[in-house]
């Protein structure tokens, strides 16, 4: 083992006197006032300082995506988390309470990969179109899930709608990933009227003809939809709701194994 | 705001759902687990380590079982002090944040190296499911401190009557206990996720608690020396 001290590297910040150094920048310098805070977050993920226009897009794509319903289940994870009084831990434990999983940003993440992978896959392929038809309609036939596909209880996701109306004023419709998405939605929709694009895809598609990557896009869309968690995180911790902390007994119907005793006990029993 | 006393429409207002919430294993006062009364039953007459064995498989455990997990916990507890769930939990407490905050801390990055740990041993895993192939050597070796450790967990589990059989396939540390839980019955990664968080959080937490809040002064901000660089020139 080398005795040199380890080094880590990193491009991300400096804290300097008068000013601080991020990912290139001097903020004083170069970013208050000429750019968003998008462009900050892009720049953290290792991408580039956005156009104004962009920026636009995504904060058209975080309004977009606003559904707040508080019933809905990572919300509701949000406010009973936050029932004690705290809308950090709300914020912060939904976040991380769907993390891996299909609903949020993460199904944002699988989303993206699967067009990523669906893309690499019609680019090797001699018949591109006949190549994603065969993948498509392969996954369906295994029962696998296409991540950000799938409007259950009405007719279309309204949320696709919003940002439909941003990217076609922005042309994004002509756009490779979005016309991929597009794509998928009407070889699933031969499947299963259910299969529409939902906000998973949409948002990933938008994402990556911007030039995000998925590994940027999981965290981008944390924040893209983190609105919908700290409405529903802060009005819990306001109201600390005691049905949240203590559900009523009989709101529960138990469906595991019925009473019993253990071996020891019985043994104690027969003693 | 005045509440609206119309209905309104949408997906969730317009769908039937269930009217009660379902719990699995514990009854709706949360006092019996699995049906088995905790306060009647399972404190009278099974340890904890045992109550952890029943809450994760279902079923109480034999005494051979329960003994041993006792022993293997405290092996996993032991908690470097500058691994990862460790160090978080000091940082969180360092900037004076409220100690749940800090056990929060201590759980993500605790879950976090556990399910690694997991990840890393995939085949270690596969093989105590079915040990007809040959053991799965870890890739970094087997080191004197791994010997001298497994050795210690050998002589504390021999009272127990715990039978490991791949302690004799001179594994790391990690496989041993790894192998140790699968013993008493914990077969499932998320079964060994819980035990592995539940084990170390007490010691984790425990030196977090230590860290004086606010002494920002005695925390090394310049190691490991973190560079910012900004184009080729500043790596050199």
């Amino acid at each position: 083992m080398s005795d040199d001290p380890p080094v880590i590297y990193s491009r991300v910040a400096h804290f300097g006197y008068g000013d601080t150094r991020f990912c290139g920048y001097g903020v004083r310098a170069d970013l208050v006032g000429r750019c968003g805070y998008w462009s900050t977050i892009s720049l953290a993920l290792g991408g580039p300082r956005l156009s104004r226009n962009d920026e636009r897009i995504l904060d058209g794509l975080s309004v977009a995506s606003v559904n707040a319903e508080p019933r809905i289940w990572p919300l509701r994870l949000s406010r009973v988390l936050a029932s004690e009084g705290s809308a950090l831990v709300g914020m912060a434990g939904a976040v991380l309470g769907i993390e891996g999983g299909l609903m949020g940003a993460s199904a944002m993440d699988g989303s993206a990969r699967f067009l990523v992978s669906l893309r690499q896959l019609a680019e090797a392929a001699a018949d591109p179109e006949e190549a994603i038809e065969a993948e498509v309609l392969a996954r369906l036939a295994a029962g696998r899930r296409l991540v950000g596909y799938g409007v259950p209880f009405r007719e279309g996701d309204e949320r696709v709608l919003g940002a439909l109306d941003l990217v076609e004023v922005e042309d994004f419709t002509r756009k490779p990933y979005w016309k991929l998405a597009a794509t998928v939605e009407r070889i699933a929709l031969t499947q299963k009227i259910t299969l529409q694009m939902n906000i998973g895809a949409a948002m990933s598609a938008i994402c990556l003809d911007m030039g995000f990557t998925p590994e940027q896009i999981g965290p981008l869309a944390a924040l893209l939809l983190l609105n919908n968690m700290v409405a529903n995180a802060f009005e819990g911790a306001e109201q600390a709701c005691p049905l949240f902390r203590h559900m009523p007994r009989e709101f529960v119907e138990y469906q595991g194994p019925v009473a019993r005793k253990t071996p020891r006990a019985l043994a104690r029993e027969a003693e | 705001m005045t509440a609206s006393s119309s209905h309104r429409e949408g997906p969730i207002d317009d769908n039937d759902w269930p009217t009660s919430f379902v719990s699995r294993v514990l009854s709706p006062d949360g006092g019996r687990v699995h049906g088995y009364d905790l306060e009647s039953d399972v404190a009278r007459n099974y340890t904890h380590p045992e109550l952890i064995l029943l809450a994760l498989t279902g079923e109480p455990p034999d005494a051979v079982s329960g003994a041993g997990l006792d022993k293997i916990l405290t092996f996993l507890s032991v908690a470097p002090p500058l691994d990862a769930p460790c160090h978080a939990a000091g940082l969180s407490r360092l900037t004076g944040a409220r100690p749940a905050a800090t056990l929060i801390t201590a759980s993500i990055g605790l879950s976090e190296a556990a399910r690694s740990l997991l990840e890393e041993h995939q085949a270690l895993l596969g093989w105590l499911d079915d040990p007809s192939g040959p053991f799965p050597r870890a890739a970094q070796g087997v080191t004197g401190e791994d010997r001298a450790s497994v050795s210690r967990l050998e002589v504390a589990l021999r009272p127990t009557g715990l039978s490991v059989p791949a302690l004799r396939h001179e594994p790391t540390r990690d496989q041993a206990l790894l192998a140790s839980l699968h013993a008493c019955g914990l077969r499932r990664a998320e079964q060994l996720l819980a035990v592995l968080v539940i084990a170390a959080l007490p010691t984790v937490f425990a030196e977090a608690l230590a860290v004086p809040p606010m002494r920002l002064d005695t925390y090394p901000l310049k190691f490991p020396e973190i560079r910012y660089i900004e184009d080729e020139a500043d790596e050199r």
